[in-house]
């Protein structure tokens, strides 16, 4: 098993995209998730560890080996493609076999392994069948047992549940996840999903721009947000984010007149942006907590929970609520001001509060 | 606002003018074809009775006889087989790998059209002299076995395959080509193994297109195989020594390849030059 290694890769498109200085380790037998809006080279920083694209500078580095520069294919790696990418001419059993075939494996030990990695995948259906007679979610079983045939110790995924229904997703998400802590390979799965990255992710790359915003697992992500890209970008529904201003007289952070209770840390600008997830927001009072007055407008049945639309003074601002609200009504919210997050309206970056 | 009756009239008039256009199509279509065939099984004396007969009102197999008796008759037909098939191949074989440069790489795309665009605009009878003095220095002008006049069609054919198997290389996604790479496969290999087998039936499509424009070209024909001809000029022969029997009765056989491969393949050939190839 190896680890891979990223450093300093840059790789730039006339178009304007790319990634620009990269360095990530991905510590073997990890399901590292690559989460980005479209377009912020997630999936390019894939190609480039793949070896269908090459660095204009930078290594990579597999097992502390050095990868080659040019075009050479990678044995450690194998990759599923969004829309799988089968050979559509032959049958699943030749698909899968494909790999092994190029490397002139003996017929009986293609066999059994074709049938050990199909079992591995989950895959149930006849071996003689061709990819267009399956469903989306038995194509991608067929595409993970390829990539899984010739034992690479790195599985790159790009987008590969994005084209199934979402119960189907889900379940599959689920198989993934044990799939990977069964075969102990190393995944690196490109998403655009937050819902999916929280869920797979040991460890989840937020990227914007072609650069890395925030490395950390999903919890560390989640609730300690570096920046109020991956705070807005991360979570369902979105955070709120207010730009507050120090009152002159408290010290403390007030949006719109109301009052947050917050004080930022010495030096800090004046006005700073203020960040607050829609599930920190209860209707139940408690000791120590932040308080804000609201008016809902209107109010949507998630299944669980409620989420709520409201104005607080002109900003918008959402709750998830465990029980029905009136539309129209005045409504106290209470937070724990610890899970408020606080931002640079200038750089974005995270700021911590006195 | 239109009446029943008046919408009526106009779907009559609309379906008189299709039968009509149908029946136009139909008879100059076949029209020629029924002369020859008429002119092929009729003695030689009723054919330039006047005024024409429209049905013969003797039939004869002499002229039939008279091509098959014919000693050059036989290796006219093995040579045209052997031409067609080798420059059918030999086109096909470059066109694929020419439209599926074209098909992957803009570079490849606008050199390869202009190229191709550039070989079919140009006048043929101006290269002709030069393609001879080529072809007797390097020894293989007017040979017995047709193989100068096999290249000289294949380079003719190289833009007709090309074109016709472009589009369906366009179709192959190209993520099915990076999965063979990944998965370790050379770019020859990914051609041989991915490429050819999904474009299968655009190659088929092509190998007959070329077959055909090779069974019945004549102006290189003529000037490369002098002496040992093919088809065509042997046609020309005939006709030019006012054998018009004969001439139709060979004129018939000619058609037999392609009449075959319309039958045989009709649907399919024909789904594969109209569709564009989409799979």
């Amino acid at each position: 098993m190896a680890d891979l290694v990223l450093r300093n890769l840059s790789r730039s498109f006339p178009s304007g995209g790319g990634v620009f200085d990269i360095s990530i380790t991905v510590q073997s037998g990890e399901f590292l998730v690559l989460l980005g809006p479209s377009g912020c080279g997630k999936t390019t920083l894939l190609r480039l560890i793949a070896g269908l694209e090459f660095p204009d500078s930078g290594e990579i580095q597999i097992g502390g080996v050095k990868e080659a520069a040019n075009k050479t294919h990678r044995e450690s790696i194998a990759m599923v493609f969004q829309n799988f990418a089968l050979y559509p001419h032959m049958t699943l059993f030749q698909n899968i076999a494909f790999p092994l075939r190029l490397r002139h494996v003996a017929r009986e030990e293609t066999e059994r392994r074709v049938k050990e990695s199909a079992a591995k995948a989950g895959l149930t259906v006849d071996l003689k069948r061709f990819p267009r007679e399956l469903s989306g979610g038995e194509r991608q079983r067929v595409a993970l047992a390829r990539a899984l045939v010739r034992e690479p110790e790195i599985i790159l995924m790009d987008e590969a549940l994005a084209s199934l229904d979402a119960q189907l997703r889900s379940s599959l998400r689920l198989e993934l996840k044990e799939f990977q802590r069964r075969t102990g390979r190393t995944f690196v799965y490109v998403t655009h999903d937050q819902v999916e990255a929280l869920a797979l992710a040991d460890r989840l790359v937020v990227m914007r721009k072609g650069r890395v915003e925030q490395v950390g697992g999903p919890q560390e992500i989640f609730d300690c947000p570096q920046s109020e890209f991956v705070a807005a970008f991360v979570g369902n529904p979105p955070m709120n984010v207010f730009l507050a201003e120090k009152a002159s007289t408290s010290g403390s952070l007030t949006v719109d007149g109301v009052d947050f209770k917050i004080k930022p840390a010495e030096g800090s600008p004046a006005e700073i942006r203020v960040g607050i997830r829609p599930n920190d927001l209860s209707t139940e009072e408690g000791q120590g907590r932040g308080s804000i007055e609201v008016v809902v407008e209107s109010v949507q049945f998630s299944g669980a929970t409620y989420i709520v639309y409201a104005k607080l003074g002109k900003s918008p601002i959402c709750a998830e609520l465990p029980r029905r609200v009136e539309v129209g009504a005045r409504l106290k919210l209470f937070f724990d001001t610890a899970r408020v997050h606080l931002f640079d309206p200038s750089t974005g970056k995270r700021i911590e509060p006195a | 606002m239109n009446t029943p009756a008046r919408g009526d009239r106009i779907e009559c008039v609309l379906q008189a003018a299709r039968v009509a256009l149908n029946a136009f199509v139909l008879i100059a279509a076949t029209l020629p074809l029924y002369l020859l065939a008429k002119q092929s099984v009729t003695p030689e004396l009723e054919t330039f009775a006047w005024p024409p007969h429209w049905m013969p009102h003797h039939l004869t197999l002499a002229h039939f006889i008279s091509v098959f008796a014919v000693n050059e008759l036989r290796s006219a037909v093995l040579r045209s087989l052997g031409v067609a098939t080798i420059s059918a191949v030999i086109a096909t074989m470059l066109g694929a790998m020419l439209a599926h440069a074209m098909a992957r790489s803009s570079f490849a795309q606008r050199v390869g059209f202009s190229s191709v665009s550039g070989i079919r605009l140009l006048p043929m009878i101006a290269v002709a002299i030069p393609l001879g003095i080529i072809l007797a220095s390097v020894g293989i002008y007017d040979t017995p076995s047709g193989i100068g006049l096999a290249i000289v069609h294949a380079a003719l054919a190289i833009p007709t395959a090309a074109l016709t198997l472009y589009a369906s290389f366009v179709a192959i996604p190209l993520e099915i080509e990076e999965a063979a790479w990944i998965d370790g496969a050379s770019p020859l290999r990914i051609f041989l193994t991915i490429d050819l087998p999904l474009a299968r039936a655009s190659i088929a499509t092509a190998l007959i297109l070329c077959f055909i424009l090779s069974w019945d070209e004549f102006g290189f024909a003529l000037l490369v195989q002098q002496t040992n001809r093919t088809l065509p000029p042997l046609l020309y022969y005939y006709t030019v020594f006012g054998n018009v029997g004969p001439a139709s009765a060979l004129a018939l056989l000619m058609m037999i390849p392609a009449v075959c491969v319309v039958v045989a393949l009709g649907p399919s050939l024909r789904g594969a030059l109209t569709a564009g190839s989409s799979r």
